[in-house]
């Protein structure tokens, strides 16, 4: 393995004189954004931008045909059909749409809803509200000691009283790919829809909603390489016809009089006003920068990288990660002994050296494992040997300075 | 954020001394007065305590969990107040907002904490001990009050917002 990314030169941040130190560990937070991604959106703001799906004229049409493609190959990218994708403006977004759209109208007092305690607050907040205000109980699985969703709890937990299951693929804090297609056959069982949060798996390898056999999967473009602004929801075509749009506007309906409104159907009716074009643009570019890489070789590559930051990582006997056996994770959480994780974040910030800590939106994870917060660093193809060895020298001089006596 | 390379060193000497050996830190003082301050943002929380008599501030001790910025801030808290009267200590709480606001040097005792005007996002942490001090003095200057019941000066400490 090179020292250095062979991707890096992708990436025009590194190339600015600000940045030419800096060693950013923080892509389970958002990716840098490469070259392609950013001159895709150059151009279609620049020399393409109107309005689609609304103006009659050229320059709008072919908006409304950039935003329509897009929709084929995101679908295509996740094996999804192009009536089952919807542009949301991300994760959030897309959980918050199934919350409300399709899981509050079939929630009453004797019902529950099954999450995991390493939810995301994204994938806990909808949830936690929907059974606070339906008086539903909220059923919370717990982890294996490797930092996993616990299937059997969780195949105690199903009932027929369960309405709905919503798990994430990949943990933001953990790491560890959930096996999600067995989750699903569990549910798919007692007829429980399934909503897997792929904010964090879906840059991790190829994945396809139908295999999986999910109804709903949810993901960011920023996190792939892309922009923030555009994410996605694949709702099943089937969920998708009986759900009412949450979002009202522009843009979503059939015929509107001041008396009633008749929606369109598909997952327009979820898009109300104008599309962040610029922004699925981007997306589109992104996953595009990805098959041009290859999934066999970015796999290839990032878990080579991530085996030399577990093991490096594991030689410091300062340094308490805290899942075991979670080696195949892109990312590691730990905590350095003795050193409070804001003053590790703000020693390594001193390098140059950009990590997360705090509870990364994961406060009941945190509190489950008897924590306040944790670091957290995660690599993206940028990265290379070279980043992961100054981290290792920053941490020593960090536990150095501030725990050692 | 470290995009402007002439910022300085958060942590420097300074700052780990007081960090590495705290001043006043788990000291078990026979206090009058306590105050608890709380960081939602990383769960951190500190207690202080503080023995007041005779209009002055006698000893001044804290505990609890928190990074090295915020102790090193509660060190110099203690290190600054013993000696001083309620209005003293309210005026050192300005000195301090002041420095962290970049408004003002910083008196030279809390040096350590000068970097931390250039760290927005860790000026909370270095606050919490003088925020948790802010509560306590309208009660300092309460008993002070009662004690000489006068002095009717017009500065008055309308500190709290
Ligand atoms: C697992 C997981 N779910 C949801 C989200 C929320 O994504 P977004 O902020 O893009 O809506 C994140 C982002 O941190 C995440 O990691």
């Amino acid at each position: 393995m090179y020292d250095q990314s062979p991707y890096k030169s992708d990436f025009a941040v590194f190339s600015h004189p600000d940045n030419a130190e800096l060693c950013y560990l923080d892509s389970a937070a958002t990716c840098l954004t490469p070259k392609v991604v950013v001159e895709a959106m150059y151009q279609y703001q620049s020399f393409s931008h109107a309005n689609s799906h609304k103006g009659l004229y050229r320059l709008s049409a072919s908006a409304t045909e950039l935003v329509e493609q897009a929709r084929a190959s995101v679908a295509e990218f996740i094996g999804a059909g192009v009536d089952e994708l919807v542009f949301t403006p991300g994760t959030t977004e897309a959980i918050n749409l199934v919350a409300n759209s399709f899981v509050r109208p079939r929630l009453s007092t004797d019902k529950n809803i099954v999450i995991s305690c390493a939810e995301h607050h994204a994938n806990l907040l909808p949830w936690q509200r929907l059974c606070q205000q339906s008086g539903a109980e909220l059923r919370v699985v717990s982890l294996t000691p490797q930092g996993l969703l616990d299937v059997a709890e969780l195949s105690d937990l199903l009932d027929d009283n369960t309405c709905f299951l919503a798990i994430s693929h990949i943990s933001n804090v953990l790491g560890g790919l959930n096996p999600v297609e067995e989750v699903c056959r569990l549910a798919r069982q007692k007829s429980i829809p399934v909503l897997i949060d792929g904010a964090q798996a879906v840059s991790h390898g190829p994945v396809d909603v139908k295999d999986i056999d999910c109804d709903f999967y949810a993901f960011s473009g920023h996190k792939l390489y892309g922009p923030v602004g555009c994410g996605v929801l694949f709702a099943r075509a089937d969920c998708i016809e009986v759900m009412e749009p949450d979002t009202l506007g522009g843009g979503i309906v059939e015929q509107v009089s001041l008396t009633g409104t008749r929606f369109i159907s598909g997952p327009m009716k979820f898009e109300p006003g104008s599309h962040n074009v610029a922004a699925i643009c981007g997306l589109v570019a992104a996953i595009d920068y990805i098959r041009g890489i290859g999934w066999s070789d970015l796999v290839a590559y990032m878990n080579e990288l991530s085996t030399y930051l577990h093991r490096q990582l594991g030689d410091l006997p300062f340094i308490k990660p805290l899942t075991p056996g979670t080696s195949g994770a892109w990312l590691c959480s730990f905590q350095c002994q003795g050193v409070h994780s804001h003053d590790v974040a703000g020693m390594l910030d001193g390098d140059d050296i950009a990590v997360r800590a705090g509870h990364h939106c994961a406060q009941p994870l945190h509190h489950y494992l008897g924590l306040k917060s944790s670091v957290r660093v995660s690599l993206g193809l940028y990265n290379g040997r070279e980043d992961i060895d100054r981290l290792v020298a920053s941490l020593k001089n960090t536990y150095q300075l501030l725990a050692a006596d | 954020m470290v995009t402007d390379k002439k910022k300085a060193m958060l942590y420097q000497q300074a700052l780990l001394q007081h960090h590495k050996n705290p001043v006043g830190f788990n000291e078990a003082i026979s206090f009058s007065h306590q105050a608890r301050g709380s960081n939602a943002a990383c769960g951190d929380e500190i207690t202080l305590q503080l023995a007041y008599a005779d209009h002055t501030i006698k000893a001044v001790a804290f505990n609890g969990e928190s990074c090295a910025i915020c102790r090193a801030s509660a060190s110099i808290l203690c290190q600054q107040l013993p000696g001083a009267t309620a209005k003293q200590a309210g005026e050192h709480i300005s000195d301090i907002l002041a420095g962290l606001d970049g408004q003002q040097a910083f008196p030279q005792e809390a040096e350590a904490l000068m970097a931390v005007s250039q760290y927005p996002v860790r000026k909370q942490c270095a606050l919490l001990p003088w925020t948790a001090l802010k509560e306590i003095i309208p009660q300092l200057l309460a008993d002070a009050n009662v004690e000489s019941h006068a002095e009717e000066n017009s500065e008055n400490p309308q500190e709290k917002n």
